[in-house]
């Protein structure tokens, strides 16, 4: 049986099918979870922020361009009910703009061949690695290969265009080879 | 070194959403379903009130200037003055009563009554139906 896509799904919902919505949940609940736990600060409550974030999406879905990607909305939502979370928190610190990532020294790292054994021996050393880095530049990295999301979908869901994404995520991806050799 | 890294990050065992929360969400939206149906009686409620309290307003003047022009008080005052015509005449005496009353004015109260039951009626429905307090995230 051929899969519903997500605006299918969408105007199924919409249409009185219940069903639908618990098959848009599983279908980018998880992701946006993952998503968030990730990049969340310690003191913020995943599970809050996400059903917090597919509520207000349930009270936006009359609104929603069924022309548009229904999981970038959804991750945008995500993020800016975690952005508001935090600012409610401790307004001032977080941020998934640029400006934070303007202290990393960009520098082309080589491969290591140690080093890789070593990451991919080690869930948990990339994981605090990624840890590590900035919020924007540790969304980027996470939406883009964990989420399989495009730098153009990154962008819409950041709200910042398509070559900050990139360049941010190519910042990123040099801070983390830096740190691995640093660490070796 | 990029292309092991990401290797390695897209590896990393995804955080996971913990059961049950399809039904937290579904108990929120509920809820929201809820407040929504209550403020739309709500809405209705103050818009029927407002409606009635106009109605009323123009009606009780339109009553007591009907009454005053009509034979009705002067009836009511001999049946109360002048018990012995009203205990001989009484059956002429409620007839004439009867009979110089402003009726459509009445039944207009009348409905204006009705009106006024079903708005009670709908805001005991909006008191009943408010939604409960208690409930397991912070989305209460």
């Amino acid at each position: 049986m051929e899969q519903e896509n997500d605006a299918q799904l969408v105007k199924k919902y919409l249409k009185g099918d219940e069903h639908a919505l618990r098959l848009l949940y599983e279908r980018h609940i998880p992701a946006v979870y993952n998503f968030i736990a990730r990049i969340s600060p310690s003191e913020i409550d995943v599970d809050d922020i996400v059903q917090e974030a597919f509520v207000k999406a349930w009270k936006n879905l009359k609104k929603f361009n069924l022309d548009l990607s229904f999981r970038t909305w959804l991750f945008t939502i995500a993020k800016n009910v975690l952005l508001d979370q935090i600012k409610k928190k401790r307004p001032m610190i977080f941020s998934l703009s640029d400006q934070d990532d303007a202290f990393i020294d960009v520098e082309d790292s080589k491969p290591l061949p140690d080093a890789m054994l070593d990451i991919r021996d080690s869930d948990e050393r990339v994981a605090i690695l990624l840890n590590e880095l900035t919020p924007a530049q540790r969304a980027t990295v996470v939406l883009h290969v964990m989420e399989d999301l495009t730098f153009r979908e990154i962008g819409e869901v950041l709200g910042q265009p398509m070559e900050t994404v990139k360049t941010r995520y190519r910042r990123a991806i040099a801070s983390l080879s830096k740190q691995i050799t640093n660490s070796k | 070194m990029s292309t092991y890294l990401e290797e390695a990050i897209s590896k990393l065992p995804a955080q996971i959403p913990p059961a049950g929360m399809f039904e937290m969400i579904n108990c929120a939206i509920n809820r929201e379903k809820k407040l929504r149906s209550i403020k739309r009686r709500a809405v209705a409620f103050a818009s029927g009130l407002a409606i009635l309290s106009g109605f009323m307003a123009t009606f009780w003047n339109v009553l007591w200037q009907e009454i005053a022009q009509s034979s009705f008080a002067v009836y009511l005052q001999t049946a109360l003055t002048d018990h012995n015509v009203l205990l001989t005449y009484w059956k002429e005496a409620t007839m004439s009563l009867l009979e110089s009353l402003p009726i459509t004015n009445l039944i207009a109260w009348l409905l204006m009554a009705f009106f006024a039951l079903g708005l009670l009626s709908m805001l005991w429905q909006i008191m009943k139906s408010e939604p409960h307090k208690h409930h397991h995230t912070a989305l209460t």
